[in-house]
């Protein structure tokens, strides 16, 4: 009896779970099988290693500078752009004439493919001829490096980062904020309560899950930031933009060992889950 | 039959090849292998051992050393398609209005890099808003354009005997010499646009470079611009050894390739049928290993006039002076490295400290050639 | 009852033709035979003019 009402859901389900196993789940056991093995150039073959490979890849020097340059940039872009996309996603429900034009605007960048945006602002960001280079000299400012600097390329690469996310991420609190029954804020007025306040103690309380949806999200999409390295900064100047990704790539298709690259990978997950576990803790609890 | 090529910048093309064929796919069936790479690809397995498509004639039209450079264990693993070499270009109308001599064509009156550094800093200035610079390397960032500059300074080695270690030679007091000179033109005298080797030689045929450290490969683009340019040998270190850079791209058919035995015929054809390389050269201007082509450009007359005269010194220096990028199997990895090493201490790293780092980061990927 | 008649008439009949026309595309390629894949970087792009040549020498 019960089977026949579950029927009609599973069949539904299928295709997508078939697509999540064999897309998602198999290369990613994959992953972790092929962490445990190494590969013999001389012998051409496959030998079973077992932790050997993350040993190798712990007591890496340049490997551990990825692991300090990827928890540096998280935990400065992850809350940085939740917050930017908090405020812009405000911003945006303001009625005002030609909020249209302004939300289109800043649909842009989610429009635009984050390599083709990368290339972009790396033609902006050029130290000699760049357009931002011009604008600051408008104002007295000496050309600068940007990403040719060792202590400006991390910086630069959050800039385009956040620009490129804050668009998306306030989509999802613009229909967060959307959902909050409007009595409430009524309710609110009637009380007296100031626009900080209302804030305060009604809107934030309400976007819990919204809030912790985008943090978990962008904390997963920021852990996995490849394209600026790959295509401005190779990794430099001196491995200051050197993300785990990076060095996982590198490792897999220029040093041609998969195996480590596996390795690296596990870790990687290993500290985004751990992450996103404290967060989800922090800001998860109970609907109110 | 149809050949479809695909084109991929430098960088893109060397990943493209670890990404498809370190997956065994079969979506490529002839590609060009870096002669230093030749025995990196071989152990990796990606070439296709050419022994019995290719005839004797066809070996015979190529020189030794380009075919010896391509077998590997007594394997033919991939045939020359051609060699090279680097010449100093400069640009006449930037020396001409600073009123400066213009190098001699003479090889035995070449420059030293002391006498180019110090005409490049005159030649260093500004004109109606655009920067122009001294001196511009072709291949900004990559050791065969660089590594002649540590072997002038008589660095003879950079990787051990048996290809497993590099302390001590890539990092050798030489290397730090030359790496500090590098690091100099751009950071000390400033007479280099720190650009990436894509973007180098439109700056020179946009006119912003006084002198251009280049390939013979760049003639069509120069001539193509309309340059009013001229041609000088390579410098070297004063009290050194004059050294220049060559090495030839290779063609190889990939080991997974489902059409092996066309793949190989049509290598065969482009890399020593006479025709073929003589039509390479007309178009490329790149050194030939082809020994007809080569003789042609020696005596025929209608090579005497510029710029194909260059060739002759472009033959000259692929035999009395040109060096070989070290071979390892792990060449791939150094390479990688380098590169990234050269392009820290083009923005201002510390050279002996890049090198060392280097070093280090080279030794602990050769280990995995060891086991 | 028709509609649906109709339509499913009008899908087969698209598939199949699509059938046949990929079919006979596969019949010429096999014809024509075999395409080789070169990988290259834009300075030896420049010189493909060389591998054409070698298309014209085959097709004699």
């Amino acid at each position: 009896m019960r089977w026949k009402r579950m029927a009609a859901p599973l069949l539904f389900l299928t295709p997508a779970m078939l697509g999540i196993i064999v897309f998602k789940m198999v290369p990613i056991l994959q992953g972790v099988i092929d962490s445990f093995f190494q590969y013999s150039f001389i012998n051409q073959k496959t030998y079973f290693s077992g932790f050997q490979n993350y040993i190798d890849a712990l007591t890496d020097p340049i490997f551990l500078n990825s692991i300090k340059v990827t928890m540096i940039f998280n935990i400065i872009v992850n809350p940085l752009q939740v917050l930017i996309s908090f405020g812009l996603g405000l911003l945006l429900m303001i009625r005002i004439k030609g909020q249209t034009t302004f939300r289109t605007i800043h649909l842009i960048p989610i429009t635009v493919s984050f390599t083709v945006a990368c290339i972009l602002w790396g033609v902006l960001m050029n130290p000699e001829q760049g357009l931002l280079n011009s604008v600051l000299n408008l104002f007295g400012i000496p050309n600068q490096q940007f990403l040719f600097d060792k202590a400006q390329a991390l910086p630069s690469v959050i800039g385009i980062a956040t620009w490129k996310g804050v668009g998306y991420w306030a989509l999802f609190f613009i229909s967060g904020l959307e959902e909050i029954p409007s009595q409430l804020y009524e309710a609110a007025a009637i009380d007296g309560s100031g626009p900080w306040n209302t804030l305060i103690h009604i809107t934030i309380p309400q976007m819990k899950r919204t809030v912790l949806f985008v943090v978990v999200s962008d904390t997963i999409s920021n852990f996995l930031l490849f394209v600026p390295a790959y295509i401005l900064t190779n990794g430099g100047p001196e491995g200051s933009t050197d993300f785990m990704m990076f060095e996982i790539f590198k490792n897999a298709y220029t040093y041609s060992n998969v195996n480590l690259a596996s390795s690296m990978i596990v870790l990687l997950l290993v500290i985004m889950l751990a992450v996103v576990g404290i967060e989800s803790m922090l800001l998860g609890g109970r609907d109110e | 039959m149809k050949v479809n090529v695909e084109s991929l910048p430098f960088d893109k093309m060397f990943e493209a090849i670890e990404v498809r064929l370190g997956a065994k796919e079969d979506s490529i069936d002839i590609l060009l292998v870096d002669a230093p790479m030749v025995a990196n690809y071989t152990a990796k397995g990606y070439l296709a051992d050419l022994y019995s498509y290719v005839g004797e004639k066809s070996k015979g039209n190529i020189t030794e050393t380009s075919l010896g450079a391509g077998t590997i264990d007594g394997k033919l693993m991939a045939l020359p398609l051609n060699s090279s070499t680097v010449n100093l270009y400069y640009n006449k109308e930037i020396f001409k209005e600073k009123g400066i001599e213009v190098p001699p064509e003479n090889v035995d009156e070449r420059w030293t890099w002391e006498k180019v550094v110090d005409v490049a800093k005159k030649l260093t200035y500004e004109k109606d808003g655009r920067q122009i610079y001294g001196l511009c390397f072709e291949q900004i960032g990559r050791p065969y354009q660089l590594l002649p500059l540590a072997q002038s300074l008589g660095a003879e080695e950079f990787v051990n005997k048996d290809g497993s270690k590099t302390e001590g030679y890539t990092n050798s007091e030489e290397m730090v010499k030359a790496c500090q000179f590098y690091y100099d033109t751009f950071n000390t005298w400033n007479i280099s646009p720190r650009i990436s080797a894509d973007d180098a030689v439109s700056y020179f045929t946009g006119g912003q470079v006084a002198m251009f450290i280049g390939g013979p490969w760049q003639i069509p683009s120069m001539t193509e611009a309309g340059m009013d340019f001229g041609i000088a040998p390579h410098p070297y270190f004063e009290g050194g050894e004059v050294v220049t850079p060559t090495g030839s791209w290779y063609v190889g058919v990939s080991n997974y390739s489902k059409n092996k035995e066309e793949a190989a015929k049509f290598v065969e054809f482009i890399t020593t049928n006479d025709d073929a390389c003589q039509m390479n050269y007309d178009i490329g201007k790149n050194l030939p290993c082809n020994i007809h082509v080569l003789e042609a450009i020696d005596n025929d007359s209608a090579y005497e006039s510029f710029p194909d005269n260059s060739m002759k010194l472009a033959v000259y220096e692929s035999i009395n002076t040109a060096k070989a990028r070290p071979q390892m199997a792990g060449y791939a990895e150094w390479q990688s490295v380098m590169e990234k090493t050269y392009s820290d201490i083009m923005n201002g790293s510390n050279p002996k400290e890049a090198l060392d780092l280097a070093v280090a980061e080279i030794d602990k990927q050769l280990e995995k050639y060891k086991k | 009852m028709k509609k649906l008649l109709s339509i499913l008439l009008c899908i087969c009949l698209t598939a199949g033709l699509t059938a046949c026309r990929k079919n006979n595309e596969d019949i010429q390629e096999a014809g024509n035979s075999v395409e080789l894949n070169f990988l290259v970087m834009p300075d030896i792009e420049k010189v493909s003019d060389v591998f054409k040549e070698y298309e014209k020498k085959i097709q004699l």
